[in-house]
């Protein structure tokens, strides 16, 4: 059930991110439900996902140097550390991490696709409006996905974001 | 080894097996990025197409708002529009007919036949919007690699000018690369001068600033007065782009050779007709027969 439930978000999140896309709007979806899914499970699985998504984003789009792998490949260590460093519970609380995968995701790209003919025009018509809107979108959506994905996540009876701290699986010796 | 020592141990092992893995999935990208491309290319394709179905069936949808009457004059204006098409269409075929016979008795190769394949925006990247995106039609209707893209020219709806060529194809979607893209090399012909280039032939990347966007033009012989504001049509050097397609507007030399520079080319820039920012409706031009390209008379 675990997978089954990872996989249709990580169904949602590409085809959500490809619609907004095609619209024009460049939101770090993916990215933050890979958090959400990185701070609920293990390491190892997360990872896994991780690449997946990755491996798909890099060949959808196109891009010669695989970015995405090595953004994505953060976020489940991003999820491990948010885990052991702070309480889960308050939910408003998320939108730091938010903030952060949101920065995770545009920053790289940014540098990479960064083209320095007229680098003032690029940084300010393109770069930093699209960093402040995944920002503020990232500090938004991230609050209300583990809201709604926990609701989810508790009808089918697997682990919750708000209760990854404190799961007995957290405790457990098991990495795979 | 028990308490921190085989946390740490149990850590390290933890973050080897990721990094290995990462490493991994980066290394062998390329080997996978085509089955990949394919997988979210044919099968996201249905769900990916739902949107720009209910796109059409909203704009139809508006229709209605209008009067009957304006409804009535536009649907005459249409067929004007298209008895005038059909006439031209007709003159164009005698010209055509009368183009293969002279080529039969000068023994000179046949011109490839194109069809004419319409399409729609399937899905876009909001970071590379105006180098590429992608169709909703596929090699199931013909496309080929190669194939050239039209779109309506910026504020002109009536006239077709050049947009991109097809970079790779899936089933039902085709990847399309813009002018503006480095990859799409293509040849091109200044129209009032007669002078050919090749457009992204070298290491000169398009422009995207202040003043508009532009696609650069490689190869240009020395010499020549170029004007700006001339034409720059497809040369037909490639056997799936036809000649005379209007690609843009010649908007002046870029980096003019010096005094002590002994190259025989310049290049400049075309700024493209098509509007990258606004495109709906496409037409994918593919060869009728997979005829072997022309060998060149010397």
């Amino acid at each position: 059930m675990t997978d089954v439930f990872i996989l249709l978000i990580i169904f949602v999140g590409i085809f959500t991110q490809s619609v907004l896309g095609t619209a024009g709007i460049y939101l770090p979806i993916m990215a933050l439900l890979l958090f959400y899914i990185a701070v609920n499970f293990n390491i190892i699985r997360t990872l896994f996902y991780a690449l997946l998504c990755g491996i798909l984003a890099d060949a959808a789009s196109g891009y010669q140097f695989p970015c995405h792998i090595f953004i994505y490949s953060l976020l489940p260590l991003l999820g491990l550390y948010w885990v052991k460093i702070h309480d889960l519970r308050p939910l408003y609380l998320n939108f730091f991490p938010g903030i952060l995968v949101a920065a995770i995701q545009i920053i790289p790209l940014a540098l990479i696709r960064f083209r320095f003919d007229d680098p003032a025009f690029q940084l300010f018509h393109k770069w930093i409006p699209i960093l402040l809107a995944g920002i503020i979108f990232g500090a938004l959506f991230m609050p209300l996905a583990i809201a709604i994905l926990d609701y989810f996540a508790h009808a089918l009876k697997v682990t919750r974001y708000q209760d990854a701290g404190s799961k007995p699986q957290a405790k457990s010796r098991r990495w795979y | 080894m028990t308490g921190p020592g085989k946390k740490y141990r149990h850590l390290a092992g933890m973050l080897a097996i990721a990094g290995v893995l990462i490493l991994g999935a980066a290394a062998t990208f390329h080997g996978f990025e085509t089955f990949f491309g394919r997988v979210y290319a044919d099968f996201f394709y249905p769900y990916l197409e739902l949107p720009v179905k209910a796109k059409n069936l909203l704009s139809a949808q508006t229709l209605m708002f209008h009067e009957k009457s304006a409804l009535a004059t536009a649907l005459n204006e249409l067929r004007a529009k298209n008895q005038l098409l059909a006439s031209r269409y007709a003159v164009a075929v005698e010209a055509q007919l009368e183009n293969r016979e002279l080529r039969r008795l000068l023994k000179l190769d046949q011109k490839l036949d194109f069809n004419y394949v319409n399409a729609e925006i399937h899905r876009r990247d909001p970071l590379e919007w105006r180098e590429r995106f992608i169709i909703n039609r596929g090699f199931s209707v013909g496309i080929k690699v190669g194939s050239p893209v039209l779109t309506a020219k910026r504020g002109e709806s009536d006239v077709m000018v050049l947009c991109g060529i097809v970079k790779s194809v899936s089933r039902h979607t085709a990847e399309i690369i813009t002018l503006l893209s480095p990859d799409a090399k293509i040849s091109a012909r200044l129209a009032e001068c007669g002078v050919s280039g090749f457009i992204n032939g070298g290491d000169i990347a398009s422009r995207h600033n202040q003043s508009g966007e532009f696609t650069v033009i490689n190869y240009l012989p020395t010499g020549n007065s170029y004007k700006p504001g001339e034409s720059v049509v497809t040369g037909g050097f490639e056997t799936h782009i036809p000649a005379g397609i209007p690609i843009g507007n010649f908007t002046g030399i870029i980096g003019e050779n010096s005094v002590f520079s002994n190259r025989l080319y310049v290049n400049g820039l075309i700024n493209p007709a098509a509007d990258l920012d606004n495109i709906r409706f496409l037409i994918v031009l593919t060869r009728k027969q997979d005829a072997v390209a022309p060998s060149p008379k010397l």
